[in-house]
């Protein structure tokens, strides 16, 4: 006896641990001093500083506020007055409803994110804060109601009755006696809608428009960027947050009798403030006061972390506008967006082959040329590019190449062949890009064939030699390939020359190249989109950030290389002379752009499902 | 239906019992009262005034549920103060009313507890001074007593009569419990099947139930079925069925009774039992003792008569020098004018 519940405990501590053990880990690493690595480099709370001063991630935060403040009022209201009503229906019709309040809590929510937006598209309403709103509103009335109801049916209706018996009309019946019967309930439902709306990412992703990025989609377009102590630290903290409301409204449910006076003042009190902070921080100037109370405003949709937020501010003070930045996480992520209809952003900057599509499914604007002086003056290579050669739609902004990273200290001979990553004395050391047409790039390079062949043949062979390849890969990462180098876990990495630059400043050993056999060079540029509601106003943005002071800083920021040709110049020699952010010039003939194969895609999207199955 | 064709007067001051077995439809008599229900055809009036279409907020009347429903939120003294606040009585004249009421209940000093805090029978002190508090002109008791243990629901038996007759309430009280509404009541209504089938003071009932079951109903029934096989003017001849027996006499009730079947009735205490037959006597059964049962002060006797009926008999604990004991022979007599006759 003794020993079988010994045997249980370290079964259910096992299960704890399985639960938590992640969280555990992400929590500690938030307190990592090391940027990169996922070695521990002592305990800090920097990142938590830094979280303060980050201007996109607190818009994110009033965005988030916001939202889950009006939500949850509207869906407690809503769902409060259907389990008021229901109790007064006959029993048959209570089941009925039942039954269609559930339905929304089971259906995926990825449908109810699509069904919302069609919606919401249909109805011809800009997708922005308001359709957030609504959706989180319609997930959580089933919610709220729910919970409302439990409580409801657990209540003796001889109460309602000996109220009104003592004189009490049905308004002083609610009043005095089921409204505070039921507030441990209400105000556990509203902690359950809070927490719900405040970490929703589904729904969100799929209402949200320009101007309402909240703290899980920013999380998300972070990510791209690696997996930064940032993140750990805003995650604890929404971790914490979310696990306080929802332990509270636990302790509130089970609580008989009604919450204090005082508590509750306090509660109410809190939540407003929420509230009024996340609508002063999101509606920004137009509250605050600021002169400019009509100061137009620009969208710019951007992936994370993708623009200096000292740049922006220099913008928004030239300009006397105010600029209001969306994030995406990847380029069919931006298509898919633009596709369901989205509008209102007025800049994005998609990658080469992305705005090929875009051009050809009329989504961009023809760039005035007049308003762009310094968008003419660009690196050599970069004046015609083939998807757009006279530049009426796109200006290409910041470059680079594909290639591999290694630790010197560990390959002392420089690779220059994508054939070290085929190497068995590095097995288990090798990470490639989670990327498709990346990693069949590279193969197809080395095999000596173009990185956009449409042969079938050549494309099976090149399967045949990754699957030859994948005992020796560690992982297929897009996202954290230069942590894994920074803290030594794989000694080469497949990916972009920018994150392979911030590993070498965590690891001075790491070192870049672009194989001889050639590479992708690529190119992230800025258009202006069809539905701009500030056609003007973005031209000239474009032009600000083309500038060749603006761009230099823009580069050494984000470790790309700038398109514009002054910005070279401007550089810092160590940044300019770092393969891994400008490509040397002798090296751009064995560089190809990628581009859209056509219907051969296909064959690429199996060959790869076949490599990711085996 | 739950409730057929009923039609009574309550009078003022007077504490008015409704009886009988659940699921008879005392509960919604009383809640047409209260106004939680409405009369198909009929009318409810208080004090003259038709309540139809009254709500419950706006009838003169007040209900002690039987579960108390005390606002679990609210203290004792804002439970009291409930009603004089809905009907925004200033909050002086409040204060001073539910001190009132909480002292008639004995229960000055618990103003500031919660429900939960409460004894059983000090909820039901709350419940009542909630509801009398308010001065209906009619005060509904649904069950008062039910959720009490034995000994409190005999003291407050007494204390709930003393209160009612101190404050000179009309009380109208739903039991099924037939000694609590003897004890408490001015008048019984007897309730079966949805229909009252007699109105009366306790004693009436008791001792001239109008039929066997309200007989049954308010104490113990000795039966014995039989035939009236002849008429001697004031007595009546009395054939038990059983057929053994000689013919019983019986009071003579007006009219032809010759060749009806009928029932008689008999209470406990109204035998006597003795070991012989007693001469003087033409009203006398055998039997045979089947079980005693001490009771202290009092013993009951289960005494089997003819084939198959067992009669219930008490005698005072020590009436007798030799106790009677089980398998003893006896015979059961009474007199005359304790024996019902009940037709069919």
């Amino acid at each position: 006896m003794r020993r079988g519940s010994t045997g249980l405990n370290v079964v259910s501590l096992l299960a704890m641990l399985f639960l938590y053990g992640p969280i555990i880990v992400l929590v500690l690493y938030s307190f990592n001093a090391a940027h990169l690595s996922m070695a521990w480099r002592g305990a800090t709370l920097k990142w938590y500083a830094a979280l303060m001063h980050d201007e996109a991630l607190l818009a994110a935060t009033a965005n988030s506020l916001l939202i889950a403040v009006v939500s949850t009022i509207g869906a407690t209201g809503l769902g409060g007055l259907i389990a008021l009503g229901m109790e007064r229906m006959p029993h048959r019709r209570q089941q009925i409803i039942e039954g269609a309040l559930v339905l929304p809590l089971v259906i995926p929510e990825v449908m109810m994110g699509v069904a919302l937006m069609l919606l919401f598209v249909m109805l011809n309403m800009p997708l922005g804060l308001t359709t957030v709103i609504l959706g989180h509103i319609v997930f959580n009335i089933p919610l709220v109601t729910i919970m409302l109801r439990t409580r409801l049916r657990k209540l003796d209706p001889a109460l309602a009755e000996a109220a009104a018996d003592l004189g009490a009309s049905s308004w002083q019946v609610f009043r005095y006696v089921t409204l505070p019967l039921l507030r441990p309930a209400l105000w556990g439902a509203i902690l359950v809608a809070f927490t719900v709306s405040l970490d929703d990412f589904l729904v969100t992703f799929f209402t949200a428009g320009p101007g309402a990025t909240t703290l899980p989609l920013k999380v998300y377009s972070m990510i791209k960027s690696g997996v930064t102590p940032e993140i750990n630290a805003l995650s604890a903290l929404l971790l914490v947050i979310s696990m306080t409301c929802v332990a509270l409204s636990l302790h509130l449910q089970h609580r008989e009798v009604s919450v204090s006076p005082r508590l509750q003042r306090m509660g109410v009190f809190f939540f407003c403030m929420l509230g009024l902070a996340g609508a002063l921080s999101a509606c920004g100037p137009a509250f605050t006061g600021d002169s400019a109370e009509s100061r137009p405003v620009l969208h710019y949709f951007t992936w994370s972390d993708y623009v200096g937020p000292e740049i922006i501010q220099e913008f928004e003070r030239r300009e006397q506008v105010q600029v209001v930045i969306d994030t995406f996480s990847s380029n069919e992520e931006l298509l898919a967006k633009l596709q369901s209809g989205a509008t209102g952003y007025d800049v994005a900057v998609p990658s080469d082959f992305m705005v090929a599509i875009m051009i050809q499914q009329g989504l961009l604007s023809e760039l005035d040329q007049q308003e762009l002086p310094n968008a003419s003056l660009l690196e050599p290579h970069l004046q015609a590019l083939h998807f757009d050669p006279e530049r009426r739609y796109s200006v290409p902004y910041l470059w680079g190449t594909v290639g591999i990273g290694y630790d010197s200290a560990v390959i002392p001979n420089a690779p220059d062949s994508w054939s070290i990553l085929w190497d068995p004395r590095f097995k288990g050391r090798i990470s490639m890009l989670n990327d498709q047409r990346e990693v069949f790039g590279a193969v197809l390079r080395s095999m000596g064939q173009s990185m956009n062949s449409t042969d079938a043949q050549v494309i099976e062979a090149a399967k045949e030699q990754l699957l030859r390849q994948k005992p020796l890969v560690k992982t297929y990462t897009s996202d954290h390939y230069d942590q894994l180098l920074a803290s030594g876990e794989v000694v080469l990495a497949h990916g972009w020359g920018g994150p392979m630059a911030r590993a070498m400043a965590e690891r001075p050993s790491i070192r870049y190249v672009v194989p001889k056999e050639g590479a992708t060079l690529w190119a992230d540029c800025l258009v202006v989109l069809r539905t701009a509601p500030q056609k003007r106003l973005a031209m000239r943005f474009i032009n600000f950030l083309m500038e060749p002071e603006v761009a230099a800083r823009t580069s050494e920021r984000l470790r790309f290389a700038s398109a514009s040709q002054g910005a070279r110049e401007q550089v810092s020699a160590s940044t300019r002379d770092n393969p891994a952010i400008y490509p040397p010039v002798d090296q751009l003939d064995r560089l190809e752009w990628m581009r859209d194969v056509g219907r051969a895609i296909r064959l690429y999207d199996r060959a790869w499902t076949e490599l990711k199955m085996q | 239906m739950a409730v057929n064709q009923v039609s009574f007067d309550v009078r003022r001051g007077e504490f008015f019992s409704i009886l009988g077995p659940s699921g008879a439809g005392k509960t919604s008599v009383l809640r047409m009262l209260a106004g939680f229900e409405d009369p198909d055809e009929g009318d409810v009036l208080i004090d003259g005034q038709s309540m139809l279409g009254v709500p419950p907020n706006r009838r003169p009347v007040n209900l002690v549920f039987q579960s108390y429903a005390l606002f679990p939120h609210l203290t004792v003294f804002e439970n009291v103060a409930f009603g004089l606040k809905m009907r925004r009585v200033p909050t002086p004249h409040i204060e001073e009313q539910v001190r009132q009421a909480l002292t008639m209940v004995k229960l000055l000093g618990k103003e500031a507890r919660l429900p939960a805090q409460l004894s059983g029978g000090e909820q039901q002190r709350v419940a009542l001074a909630r509801a009398l508090v308010n001065k209906p002109a009619v005060v509904l008791l649904d069950e008062p007593l039910a959720a009490l243990d034995q000994q409190l629901r005999q003291e407050m038996q007494v204390e709930l009569k003393s209160i009612q007759e101190q404050a000179g309430l009309t009380c109208v009280c739903v039991t099924h419990h037939q000694e609590e509404a003897m004890m408490m009541s001015d008048r019984i209504a007897v309730m079966h099947q949805g229909r009252m089938w007699q109105i009366g003071p306790p004693r009436e009932l008791y001792e001239r139930p109008c039929n066997l079951f309200v007989s049954r109903f308010l104490g113990v029934s000795n039966e014995l079925p039989g035939r009236v096989t002849g008429n001697l003017g004031e007595e009546s001849l009395f054939q038990p069925a059983d057929g053994e027996q000689p013919p019983l006499l019986v009071r003579s009730i007006p009219g032809e009774q010759r060749g009806r079947s009928a029932t008689l009735s008999l209470r406990p205490e109204q035998l006597r039992m003795a070991r012989e037959r007693l001469p003087t006597s033409a009203q006398v059964l055998p039997g045979r003792i089947e079980k005693v049962l001490f009771a202290g002060s009092e013993t009951k006797y289960l005494v089997r008569v003819g084939h198959d009926r067992l009669w219930e008999v008490r005698m005072t604990s020590g009436a007798h020098v030799l106790p009677f004991a089980p398998e003893e022979p006896v015979f059961l007599h009474w007199s005359l004018s304790d024996g019902r006759l009940f037709f069919e």
